[in-house]
């Protein structure tokens, strides 16, 4: 599935090789940062950022096998550290009217809001558990923080999610 | 109900529309940037920077049938002196004839000219082809015949100043003028993140460090920001002047070099230290058996250029080098 050819190629600086393993990855890239900031613009930016890191580093990444894992934790970093300067496109708390309006009709949309509306850091363990399929560990790793803490804040983000969706279901 | 389960999710999240074009367009750029990783840090900003630089410094040139035959008189090169950047000349022209545009860009790797297009989708879905043809024909008329054209849609988003942006540049002023008052050179201050940190730039003849430092060190602390480090660089300005002079031949070559298709030149970076260095790199094949001639075809047209009076005020007394690249990256003039 993964061509460590590739990576072998890519880690030694070549572009094509590189792109190549880009592209399996990057529709979920975008998704993922398009979660974070809600804005088409935000998000490539994002994705494009995240693309200078990785190749910028990709000859220190260890393991080839993992090359999707470590270039999502490059992402999610980014997409953080854009939250973080540019604090004006998190609304937490507010559950604004259009937005509920919305959910209604763009049915699928309810799911991906209500991951949305959740925040900080409970976004991004649903987005890491059950999006990308990371082990607590990696979340653990890529968040900075103790398993356990991860493993707390996963619990209370399902419950939040299930109380936000039967809340829209009615 | 199971709304946890990871295939569930995935389907969910995987309905999030990608706008595929703009998406390969983001990546490209990441890749443009990233690919001269492997020079000197210079380089990184100059293939970034490289639409920008060029529309600010070239011109491009306006060949008739009679000015190619005086032209060819003068070094080729120096057509790219002094008329207006091709960017421009798209803007003037575009907006004379009524269209709303935010922007021209130029992206060199990609040898493309970019049209942004401000409005809605409706109006942008209406003059799309009408500029791209508008455009295509300017870039014929005036003898570039390498870059394709490409027009987009502008999305207006305001950006908004955080409460603590504008503590930031306040302090920043506020650090500049009491510098400033008290007759210290300083070129720049700025904060940088992770660690917060000043940074400000001296002249490397200004020697007064460590009392710029305690200066800075009071304002921080009445300010309640005495955690923030500070650091002053000193700058050569000799360097500094070596550095931007050197930018401004890069784009004038560049530009030239890469309207016209039978260069092959694909892209062009610079290096000041330890001497000024240009380097023109091609799509010529190494093993091509007249390799060598076309790269001295172009080494000539570069040096004919950095010879000529057009170019002295730029070039000073420094001496250089000049590579031509072959497309795997071996030297071939």
């Amino acid at each position: 599935m993964i061509d460590k050819d590739k990576i072998k190629k890519a880690k030694k600086g070549n572009k094509k090789a590189f792109q190549d393993l880009i592209e399996g990855e990057k529709n979920k890239l975008y998704r993922m940062a398009y979660i974070y900031v809600k804005n088409e613009h935000d998000a490539l930016d994002i994705v494009q950022e995240t693309i200078v890191k990785a190749f910028a580093s990709i000859k220190n990444l260890k393991e080839d096998s993992y090359f999707s894992t470590w270039i999502t934790r490059i992402l999610i970093n980014t997409a953080l550290d854009f939250i973080q300067k540019n604090k004006k496109v998190i609304h937490l708390n507010e559950c604004n009217s259009s937005q509920l309006e919305q959910i209604n009709v763009d049915e699928y949309m309810d799911l991906v809001q209500a991951i949305q509306k959740l925040g900080e850091p409970y976004q991004t363990v649903i987005i890491l558990r059950y999006y990308k399929d990371f082990t607590i560990k990696q979340i653990a790793e890529t968040l900075n923080c103790p398993e356990g803490t991860v493993k707390t804040h996963l619990h209370r983000a399902i419950k939040l999610l299930k109380k936000d969706l039967r809340r829209e279901c009615l | 109900m199971n709304h946890f389960s990871s295939d569930y999710v995935k389907k969910e999240i995987d309905k999030i529309d990608v706008p595929e074009e703009k998406l390969n367009i983001a990546i490209q750029n990441a890749l443009e940037c990233s690919i001269k990783s492997s020079f000197k840090k210079k380089l990184i900003y100059y293939s970034c920077a490289a639409g920008v630089l060029i529309s600010l410094f070239i011109g491009s040139t306006f060949i008739s049938p009679a000015m190619a035959t005086i032209a060819s008189k003068v070094p080729y090169l120096s057509q790219f002196f002094e008329s207006k950047p091709i960017t421009e000349i798209i803007h003037e022209e575009l907006l004379d004839k009524g269209y709303s545009i935010q922007g021209i860009g130029m992206v060199v790797k990609r040898k493309t000219i970019s049209v942004t297009i401000e409005g809605s989708e409706k109006y942008y879905k209406d003059v799309k082809n009408e500029v791209e043809k508008k455009v295509e024909e300017l870039l014929k008329s005036r003898g570039y015949d390498a870059f394709k054209v490409e027009v987009v849609r502008y999305i207006y988003e305001p950006v908004q100043i955080s409460e603590e942006q504008k503590k930031e540049e306040e302090l920043m002023n506020q650090i500049f003028n009491e510098l400033k008052k008290q007759n210290y050179n300083v070129l720049t201050v700025g904060i940088l993140e992770r660690p917060k940190r000043l940074e400000v730039d001296v002249p490397n003849t200004e020697e007064r460090i460590e009392e710029i430092k305690l200066i800075i060190s009071d304002i921080l602390e009445n300010r309640g920001e005495d955690s923030m480090r500070i650091k002053i660089n000193q700058i050569d300005l000799e360097k500094r002047d070596r550095d931007s002079r050197w930018a401004q031949i890069t784009s004038i070559v560049g530009n030239g070099l890469l309207s016209k298709k039978e260069f092959k030149v694909t892209g062009i970076a610079y290096s000041v230290f330890p001497e000024p260095e240009l380097n023109i790199k091609t799509s010529i094949k190494s093993s091509d058996s007249n390799a060598k001639e076309q790269a001295e075809k172009l080494e000539k047209l570069v040096e004919e250029f950095l010879k000529s009076k057009e170019a002295e005020d730029l070039i000073k007394n420094d001496s250089y080098i000049i590579n031509v690249l072959s497309k795997d990256k071996k030297k071939i003039n």
